[in-house]
């Protein structure tokens, strides 16, 4: 219940008598077109309004597999991949030939290409590198597992 | 059915996630203050590093079997905590979280599933999502559940799936389980149990029913249904709200001054403070205590609670105001403390939670200390003035924890000593973005 002040005007004097306290935790949202329109003629986007545009939306499909990871280094940038870019990491996804991934290697974290090539021996993996400066590195799965797959970069580009 | 899960060296499983250098390395965290060992990974189990093992006993030996020590990282573990359980409810919807690293899962309306084969997809996907390996045991039973998840993580064989539904195969298991390892079979009734020779539970699940309801009440009833797979103890997907807050920690050496505790008390006394707030209730009680090292048998020993001298006070009108709380805690120290001992710990406890919606005011009482002209209190009875404790929590809640704080929490030279920074944690590498992991390219 809400508050029922009871107003008693007597001539000079303002008495108030509270019967019941305001309920005040309670919030209500309400959608800002529904105010200010008192006067004047109703805004005519009013029916065509959406939701605003949510990045986590876009960029994060599944959050509770999500990682934020920062990238260091300029092996990668043939695959848009800068110094200090911000990558979004999904371990949800399947790697597959191609993807750019997220090497766990006994030294830390690394950002490479995988390539799946089938060899004599069976499949082998390659982690590639987007940088004629660098070399790719053959591994096996003692060497090195993928910890998750790349999904968006983000990059601020002001210099 | 009901499947608890259980995440394997929770602690130490998490600071490996990112940490893939320590993957087969002995790993240890310890708990708050570094004191003692809270969690093992394999390797350091076979060094033979028990479950809270003051930290001091293994420095040695941390430092000849390199060793990988951590503080432990709350945040982190918080953090991936809910991960799993997120995971966790995208398969299977009804789950109660029992732990930080325990969840009791609602296998029941799946009926024709093969259990174990979803279980495992479980288990799999919190693995390959979270990089968290667990242990799964489902039964009938909760407690039955927490018997079966015990046994699941000693076993080498199951892949740490147990899905225990053949009578045979339970009382198996009952027979390997100490009476006194049972859900809320605690040492007094171990021991009277004992005297009449039950000693594991598959004893107690032989006793007739009768005899256990007239030794252990009720809740033995209820114990020895449940492990006739006989679901007594609902699953509690609701959060229950607190009974009572508690904030203690040792001090980062022991502590003679009065000063010192004081401020330490008023950190606490704060921290309660704060968490009242978060959820929105006020307290009516407050217990202060401190206690020496009871382990350094040494020193003269006292603690308030053991010398009975625990002081509760009742608050003069019920509260979640950061300043009322320390003005209370440190009276309240002040009558508990004694000179000539040396301290190692101090907390303080709030209890009797309202909603903060429900405060009780006396009949001559208002929130408002001096009494003003009708309409003036009226106002303050509606809206009592918690708008400077509103805008500390906006401000820390902006820039970062404890980037305001009252005065009486604040360190001075003298008295900083009771609080040491740990220095083997992890970054937050899950919530705080600077502390974000980092990935070469190079």
């Amino acid at each position: 219940m809400g508050e029922i002040p009871i107003f008693t005007s007597k001539p000079q004097t303002d008495i108030l008598i509270m019967l019941y306290r305001p309920v005040q935790n309670t919030k209500i949202k309400l959608p800002i077109f529904a105010g200010g329109v008192a006067a004047g003629f109703p805004s005519p986007a009013e029916d065509y309004k959406e939701n605003k545009i949510d990045l986590n939306e876009e960029l994060i499909q599944h959050p509770s597999s999500t990682f934020m990871i920062r990238a260091k280094g300029d092996s990668m940038i043939g695959a848009g991949i800068f110094d200090d870019d911000l990558l979004v990491v999904d371990r949800s996804l399947t790697p597959v030939h191609g993807s750019i991934i997220i090497a766990a290697i006994y030294a830390g974290f690394t950002v490479k290409r995988l390539q799946i090539e089938q060899s004599r021996y069976g499949q082998q993996m390659i982690l590639a590198a987007e940088n004629p400066d660098y070399d790719d590195t053959v591994v096996d799965d003692e060497e090195a597992t993928i910890w998750g797959v790349v999904s968006h970069v983000v990059r601020d580009v002001r210099e | 059915m009901i499947g608890l899960l259980d995440a394997n060296n929770f602690y130490v499983s998490c600071e490996r996630v990112f940490n893939p250098d320590i993957v087969n390395k002995p790993v240890v965290v310890l708990s708050n203050k570094d004191g003692c060992v809270v969690s093992r990974s394999n390797e350091a189990k076979s060094l033979g590093i028990g479950m809270g093992t003051p930290f001091f006993q293994i420095k040695v030996l941390a430092e000849m079997e390199d060793i990988r020590v951590y503080s432990s990282n709350y945040t982190l573990y918080g953090d991936m905590s809910g991960r799993i359980c997120a995971e966790v409810k995208s398969l299977i919807p009804n789950v109660e979280v029992y732990s930080i690293d325990e969840q009791f899962l609602d296998f029941g309306g799946f009926g024709g599933h093969d259990l174990s084969a979803l279980g495992n997809e479980v288990k799999t996907r919190v693995k390959k999502h979270i990089g968290i390996p667990t242990c799964l045991g489902i039964v009938k039973t909760k407690t039955l559940a927490k018997i079966a998840n015990h046994i699941t993580k000693k076993s080498l064989t199951h892949n740490g799936i147990y899905v225990l539904e053949h009578p045979k195969l339970v009382e198996a298991f009952l027979r390997l389980t100490p009476v006194g390892d049972l859900w809320g079979v605690g040492r007094r009734y171990q021991k009277k149990l004992a005297e009449h020779k039950i000693y594991t539970a598959l004893d107690l699940y032989n006793t007739p029913e009768h005899f256990v309801r007239k030794q252990m009440t009720v809740v033995g009833q209820r114990l020895w249904h449940e492990l006739h797979g006989r679901p007594c103890i609902p699953l509690e997907q609701i959060s229950k709200p607190k009974k009572n807050i508690c904030t203690s920690r040792t001090f980062g050496q022991l502590e003679t001054d009065l000063s010192a505790i004081k401020e330490a008390v008023a950190t606490h006394a704060a921290s309660c403070a704060e968490k009242l707030r978060k959820e929105s209730s006020i307290a009516n009680y407050l217990q202060v205590f401190i206690q020496t090292n009871r382990y350094r048998k040494d020193d003269p020993q006292y603690s308030n609670r053991a010398a009975n001298r625990s002081f509760t006070w009742t608050l003069p009108i019920a509260s979640n105001d950061s300043r009322d709380l320390i003005r209370y805690a440190t009276q309240a120290l002040e009558q508990i403390f004694r000179s000539d001992f040396k301290y190692n710990k101090c907390g303080v406890i709030v209890s009797g939670l309202v909603p903060e919606n429900e405060r009780q005011l006396n009949l001559f009482e208002s929130t408002d200390k001096q009494p003003e002209p009708i309409f003036e209190q009226v106002q303050a009875v509606c809206r009592p003035d918690n708008r400077v404790m509103k805008a500390m929590d906006d401000l820390n809640g902006r820039f970062g924890a404890k980037t305001i704080k009252l005065g009486a929490t604040m360190s001075t030279q003298k008295t900083q000593s009771w609080q040491l920074t740990p220095s083997l944690l992890s970054p937050h590498y899950t919530t705080k973005f600077t502390d974000i992991p980092i990935a070469r390219c190079s």
